[in-house]
């Protein structure tokens, strides 16, 4: 038995490698020919002969690879695309035979095409089309069996590419391959290649024209494609030509177009599938019979986009639930593929999900038809980005033939350097050069060259990092300017709302005299009105200045991750440590749509209250939970906790007691950091809709801890829409961009439900949207409409919309890929001229060593020369290596670098080297000595830029954190001062009016203590209020500096005369006076801020403004005298007091208080006074900075 | 009580007529020479006739510390003049040290009572500091807490068994002396290596058995001033 089996083993063996006769070459050319000829007329009989043919053959002989061609071509038909790429790579690895892996490549390319992987495509087009290009020469001299097997090529890679750039967006590139097929298609060998051709053309978008000549073209190319096929068997064609007819025709205004224009062959096809039926039957028994047709091919993928095209008639005849059933079905095979194979064919499942979710959107199925959408849109995504490295392969090939160039300069570059060696041999023996010039000419040394190179690389590197770090740096120093302004404002109006105060306990003063006199003095009381009428004067004031600065929007909203925020707060954890306790922050990839600054202030209060209110061994957590349009971010304790009332309080009240907050057993907070929180949320509300998720609130039990938490808007929940807005992080912040608002509104309208008012928005601002189209923000809004169109059914519309976003989308991400490709390729080629600069670099210094090794030897100032040639390449290489450190220009590294530093250690060891042979050769040892010192130098040079770099990063972080301070300051500042308006503005006017009932009639004792209770009351909650405000004032803003005063005046002078000229068209005279050597305390942005205070009101009435400054004590007196506008001696004397109804003026002496408070000189003067008729002075003292010795620079 | 003159430095007509009802109603005595609402028109009214009072404001117009520095020549020029500061300044400590330092007599908020015959008549009988009861309660809050502390510091001592060496040390430390230079200090009799010893010792008592490590020098400073041990407003060297 066993020898048995040796012996059939043998005989195959033996067949094996036996040569195969021409009659068996015939009959396997045969098998294959007929295997192709069936592709599309019978899948089973492709299977059947290509089986045939293999076993006619052995494995890698001649036919085999053949077979296998056609085999992977049946199980790519049947979406077995493992099992296809198997197949064709056992060709690719083991066959030589041009024509068949030019027929593998281009199955491979049909593949791709299908599974949407665009590197592979481009990968195997490339190939295929090299394979072709070296056919091309040869063409003459081919058998007629390959010539046949290079049209097909020729024509299938040219259809691919096509079909490939119809479905990537690119019409262009798909039409002009379409027409490169027609000249291969046409010769009429290959009856399949020209269906395909003309199915290709017929089915849609590769047509040009007026819409009656497309739909005639197309309807051409499709009814020869059904005939021809129908004719000769090929079930392929006739059943995607059928399906395609259905679709054009199902269409009314192209159906009638059809029926006038060709007749007869409308007729035809009438005749052929509605004989005794009714006319709109025609499109539905085409679909059903192109879905028997497909069945019978066993192709699947056609089968589920004929269930999908009967669907779609259902669907367009408002028969949902039969065209559901349909979708339902298409799905139902899609999902038996995706388990088959780790291939999936993204457009085949999006564009079912996608008329799924427009058909349950019809029958009223609002969550099944977003849950469809939304996996819709993602497939897209998925679909896009496989697409985005197609034109890589291309951009290979030219990086391949650029370095083709750099390998024939790189050999030259070598020629060169022999020569050039060779050259300077020659002429060292001819002349006997001194030694001491050879160390001088090191400088000109690959290494000392390299040395420079690299240092001059990294400077470089540190020069562009540095400008980009100056320019935040500038950035953030003009917030700080412009935040520092608005600043002082907000003190001047805290100030003004302090200023309430006398009155009020006048008045209080007042009533209790009254209650104590009796009866009650008329003028008294008319005493107490007349306080009433300041106090309320003063909150028309303070209610006019909020009113005029309430339309700027001042929140930087950005869609952000919570993630960043929780790692600054992880920053504080030994704060948390330090008391014993633990901290919990959550991992999170959420992210919220809000101001960052403000988010991080808020979750900082709440984390540092619940540090002080949380005994030792307690824990503090932070929770992140995302729900489906808002994230609500907790802070956890399991401190004291609050009672029932507290919370009560927290949640409900607008104003309370903070002091009171709290068990009488804790430590009681003043609560203002709450009070602020709630304050935010309130701001985010009244900004805009997108907002009315926000809310605060706290849960809390006594003894047990508390929780305090906040919801804020969830961020883009579709993947693709967040990447489109990430391309543009700089648009996301609120700056009146009328896409955003629009983006927003629509949102808002769409998540709040009312779909209609959405749809008629959007198509109101799409009519006429403003220009340039922001195209990030159009992607947006376009989906927004086609989800609202889908909602209330308005197919027309979300068809439109949809095809607009998809479109727009595809251009948006493309161009950003390949722009990103591009400049990452720059890179790469400038990393290969390094490579190479490096390898002559290497050469050079193999020619020196020859030169220090053999040239000199043996001569004893060789000896000498060559030990300080060694010292300095030692010391070059060391230079070298500490260059390399500074590399990486991240301050971090530079800072570690630094650190680590002992260059001038190691120099210094060099140095004592060449000080040794000081006796022997004083000339070279200086040449040396010379030479290292210009390698400290530029060394020193890198360590200065890296310090500098160093330097700027600090300032820059300072600026950043005083630009959030004070960005926060005046938010909360703004919030403060509205609650005071808001909540203050009652009593005054009670007030008010209960005086004047009493002086009508005889003021009673229950008058008077109604009076006094209603004023206390006012007084606690204005305190209260007060007290909330004047806590933020604390925090200074001011940076004391000398300041020269002539440049300081003619700076302002300057920007006062720009500015007149450019908004009012007119020169006023500015004249400056001013000694160059005065100079004052003050902080340079606030004194300019002031003179601009003081000129606000009169610039634009005066003819001339003269600036004068002179020595006036311990101070120094500012005189602004103003030409041309006229002031009463009663207007100059009101003019900085409180009860003025100047905002400006009231700013001037708020900056003038913040400079008595911080130059610790109380005394500083602000006032006016007329001057002629028609011209008055102000005058303002600071501190003279030369009387009291304050070193230059800030102090 | 005998007539006296006064004049009132007041910006606000309003608060002025506030202020003139008061005299006239409670402090018949005095009489008002003049009114000024801005400094040009107080030395005006001062060249005229010199008053006994000043009743004085502390802001005026744009300045809301122009009162320190009238008050300041007031009391240069005229030595004997009393002056009583009458200021809406009701959470400006720092101002009401500045103007006490200027000379004032004493200085009445604008709150609570407001402006009370009595206080007039003490500075009119040459009493200095006279201050009405919003100032006084906060000059009594002040004085607590600093008695308390006081007595903190010494139940500390009692407590953490602190001697006069250890006081020393410790507040050499926070000096920033080394203990080479705190051993040569006249008044400690011991060297750097029994200093290692009683700043072991002295970690030992200020600190909780569960905090002892790693504590350093600056640490255990620290730890003395939140005991009271030390008082950070009072950091003295010995002389030596």
């Amino acid at each position: 038995m066993k020898h048995a089996g040796l012996f059939i083993a043998l005989v195959i063996a033996m067949q094996a490698c036996s040569p195969l006769s021409d009659e068996q070459r015939m009959e396997i050319d045969r098998c294959n020919d007929r295997a192709y000829h069936d592709r599309y007329v019978n899948i089973d009989s492709t299977m059947f002969y290509a089986e045939k043919a293999e076993r006619l053959t052995s494995r890698n002989r001649y036919g085999w690879h053949e077979a296998q061609i056609n085999k992977a071509y049946v199980a790519y038909q049947q979406m077995d695309f493992d099992k296809a790429i198997d197949l064709l790579s056992q060709v690719t690895h083991a066959s030589r035979n041009q024509f068949h892996l030019l027929s593998a490549h281009v199955l491979y390319m049909k593949i791709a095409q299908r599974v949407g992987d665009g590197e592979s495509f481009f990968l195997h087009r490339s190939r295929a089309l090299s394979i072709l290009e070296r056919i091309n020469e040869n063409h003459e001299e081919l058998t007629e069996h390959y010539q046949r097997m290079v049209t097909y090529a020729r024509s299938e890679l040219h259809i691919v590419s096509s079909t490939y750039y119809y479905y990537l967006g690119q019409d262009s590139a798909a039409i002009r391959e379409i027409d490169e097929a027609f000249e291969y298609a046409r010769d009429g060998r290959d009856t399949a290649q020209w269906l395909n051709y003309n199915y290709m053309v017929g089915s849609g978008g590769l047509v040009r024209g007026s819409d009656d000549e497309v739909t005639l073209n197309e309807y051409g190319h499709l009814f020869l494609t059904y005939t021809m096929s129908s004719g000769r068997g090929y079930r392929y064609f006739e059943a995607n030509a059928l399906q395609s007819l259905a679709v054009l025709l199902a269409d009314p205004a192209r159906s009638s177009i059809v029926a006038r224009e060709r007749a007869s062959s409308y007729g035809f096809l009438i005749a052929q599938f509605a004989k005794d039926a009714p006319l709109d039957s025609l499109c539905f028994a085409m679909a059903r019979r192109s879905i028997s047709l497909f069945e019978d091919y066993h192709d699947l993928y056609q089968t589920a986009c004929a269930y999908r095209t009967l669907g779609e008639l259902y669907f367009n005849r408002a028969d949902y639930l039969p065209a559901l059933d349909a979708f339902m079905h298409a799905l139902s095979l899609v999902e038996n593929q995706r388990q088959r194979s780790r291939y999936t064919v993204n457009p085949w499942m999006a564009g079912i999900r996608e008329k799924l979710s427009m058909t349950y959107s019809a029958l009223g199925n609002k969550a099944l038809s977003d849950q469809n959408r939304n996996i819709y849109l993602d497939l897209l995504d998925q679909y896009r980005q496989n697409y985005e490295s197609e034109n890589r392969l291309l951009e290979l090939k030219h990086e391949v033939n650029s370095i083709r160039l750099k390998t024939v300069i790189l050999l030259v570059l070598i020629l060169l350097t022999i020569c050039l060696s060779y050259a300077v041999v020659r002429r060292m023996n001819r002349r006997s050069l001194v030694r001491a010039q050879r160390l001088t000419d090191f400088r000109d040394s690959a290494d000392f060259r390299a040395l420079t190179g690299e240092v001059n690389g990294i400077r470089d590197r540190l020069s562009e990092e540095m400008e980009y770090y100056r320019d935040t740096l500038h950035v953030s120093q003009m917030h700080i300017e412009r935040y520092k302004a608005a600043n002082v404002e907000r003190r001047a109006k805290v100030s003004l709302v302090y200023s309430i105060i006398p009155y009020l306990d006048r008045m209080l003063a007042e009533v209790r005299k009254m209650l104590e006199d009796s009866p009650v003095e008329k003028e008294r009381l008319s005493y107490v009105g007349e306080l009433a009428d300041e106090i309320m004067h003063i909150n028309d004031v303070l209610t006019d200045w909020i009113k005029m600065t309430q339309g700027q929007l001042t929140l930087h909203v950005t869609t952000f991750q919570l993630q960043e925020i929780i790692d600054v707060i992880a920053l504080s954890r030994a704060t948390f440590e330090q008391k014993h306790l633990s901290l919990r922050l959550p991992s999170t990839d959420v992210q919220v749509k809000a101001d960052k600054a403000l988010t991080l202030f808020m979750i900082n209060t709440l984390a540092d209250n619940a540090r002080k209110f949380t005994p030792a061994e307690g824990c503090v957590s932070i929770d992140v939970d995302a729900a489906e349009d808002y994230v609500e971010i907790g802070v956890t304790d399991t401190g004291v906790g609050l009672s029932e009332h507290d919370c009560a309080v927290l949640n409900d009240s607008k104003v309370y007691d903070a002091s009171a907050i709290g068990n009488s057993d804790a430590p009681k907070g003043f609560g203002f950091g709450i009070m602020n929180c709630k304050g935010i949320i309130q701001k985010y509300r009244k900004t805009s809709q997108l907002f009315s998720v926000c809310q605060f609130g706290v849960s809390s039990r006594l003894g047990e801890g508390s929780r305090f938490w906040f919801r804020l808007p969830k961020a883009l929940p579709l993947l693709w829409l967040m990447i489109a807005l990430s391309c543009f992080p700089a648009m996301a912040e609120t700056d009146g961009n009328p896409f955003e608002q629009m983006y927003d509104s629509l949102y808002a309208s769409n998540v709040e439900g009312r779909h209609s008012h959405s749809l008629s928005m959007g198509t109101d601002f799409l009519r006429c949207m403003p220009v340039p189209v922001d195209t990030a923000y159009a992607v947006l809004i376009h989906n927004e409409i086609a989800v609202a169109a889908l909602a209330v059914g308005d197919w027309d519309a979300y068809r439109r919309s949809n095809d607009e976003c998809v479109r727009l989308h595809k251009l948006f991400t493309q161009d950003k890929s390949i722009e990103a490709y591009c400049e990452k390729m720059r890179t790469l080629q400038e990393s290969g001229v390094q490579v190479y600069v490096m390898i002559i670099l290497v050469s050079l210094v193999a020619i020196v060593l020859f030169y220090l090794l053999y040239l000199r030897k043996g001569l004893r100032s060789d000896r000498l020369y060559s030990r300080l040639m060694d010292i300095l390449s030692a010391h070059i290489d060391n230079a070298r290596s500490h260059v390399a450190q500074y590399g990486d220009v991240q301050p971090s590294h530079l800072q570690q670098a630094m650190d680590g530093d002992d260059f001038v250690r190691v120099s210094g060891e060099c140095r004592t080297a060449v000080e040794a042979c000081q006796v022997d050769n004083p000339v070279m040892a200086d040449a040396a000595m010379q030479l290292i010192a210009e390698v400290e130098a530029l060394y020193g040079r890198v360590l200065h830029d890296a310090q500098e770099l160093i330097s700027l990063d600090t300032q820059r972080y300072k600026a950043s954190f005083e630009e959030d301070r004070l960005y926060v300051m005046n938010q909360i500042l703004d919030n403060c001062l509205s609650t005071i308006k808001h909540e203050t503005m009652y009593y005054p006017a009670r007030a008010k009016q209960l005086v004047d009932g009493m002086k009508r009639e005889e003021a009673s004792q229950e008058q008077l203590h109604e009076l006094l209770d209603l004023l206390q009351y006012y007084r606690e909650v204005y305190m209260l209020l007060y007290h909330q405000a004047e806590r933020q004032v604390e925090q200074h803003s001011f940076r004391r500096q000398q300041l020269a005063v002539r440049q300081a005046l003619q700076t302002f002078a300057d920007e006062l005369s720009d500015t007149l000229r450019r908004q009012q068209k007119r020169e006023v005279s500015l004249q400056v006076e001013a000694d160059e050597s005065l100079c004052v305390v003050s902080d340079a942005d606030l004194f300019q801020a002031l003179l601009r205070s003081l000129v606000e009101d009169s610039k634009r009435q005066c003819d001339a403004i003269h600036l004068h400054a002179r020595e006036q004590g311990d101070s120094v007196l500012f005189t602004l005298t103003i030409h041309g506008v006229c002031l009463s001696q009663e207007e100059t004397d009101r003019m900085f007091s409180p009860s003025t109804s100047s905002i400006q003026c009231l700013i001037a002496r708020q900056i003038i208080k913040e400079h008595d408070s911080h130059c610790r000189m109380p005394g500083l003067r602000l006032y006016a006074e007329t001057k002629g008729e028609k011209a008055f002075c102000i005058h303002f003292t600071l501190l003279n900075a030369q009387k009291i010795k304050i070193p230059h620079g800030t102090i | 009580m005998e007539p006296f003159k006064v004049i009132i430095v007041e910006d606000v007509k309003l608060e002025l007529k506030g202020t003139e009802q008061i005299f006239r109603s409670d402090i018949p005595e005095a009489e008002i020479i003049g009114t000024a609402q801005n400094e040009g028109e107080f030395w005006k009214l001062m060249r005229q006739q010199v008053p006994d009072l000043v009743l004085l404001d502390l802001g005026l117009g744009g300045s809301t510390t122009v009162g320190v520095d009238i008050c300041r020549q007031i009391r240069t020029r005229y030595a004997a003049l009393k002056i009583l500061i009458f200021t809406g300044e009701v959470l400006n400590e720092r101002l009401w040290v500045e103007v006490l330092n200027a000379g004032a007599d004493g200085i009445i908020l604008k709150t609570g009572n407001l402006l009370q015959r009595d206080d007039v008549m003490l500075v009119m009988h040459g009493r200095h500091y006279v201050f009405n009861e919003p100032i006084l309660e906060k000059i009594i809050g002040r004085f607590k807490k600093l008695v308390n502390s006081e007595s903190d510091k010494a139940d500390a001592m009692i407590e953490y068994e602190i001697d006069e060496y250890d006081e020393r040390f410790l507040r050499h430390l926070a000096l920033g002396y080394t203990k080479d230079m705190i051993s040569s200090l006249r008044k400690m009799p011991f060297g750097a290596k029994s200093l290692e010893k009683r700043q072991v010792d002295l970690i030992n008592r200020l600190f909780p058995a569960s905090e002892r490590t790693g504590v350093n020098a600056t640490r255990l400073v620290t730890r003395a001033c939140q005991l009271h041990i030390l008082d950070v407003n009072h950091l003295v060297a010995d002389e030596d």
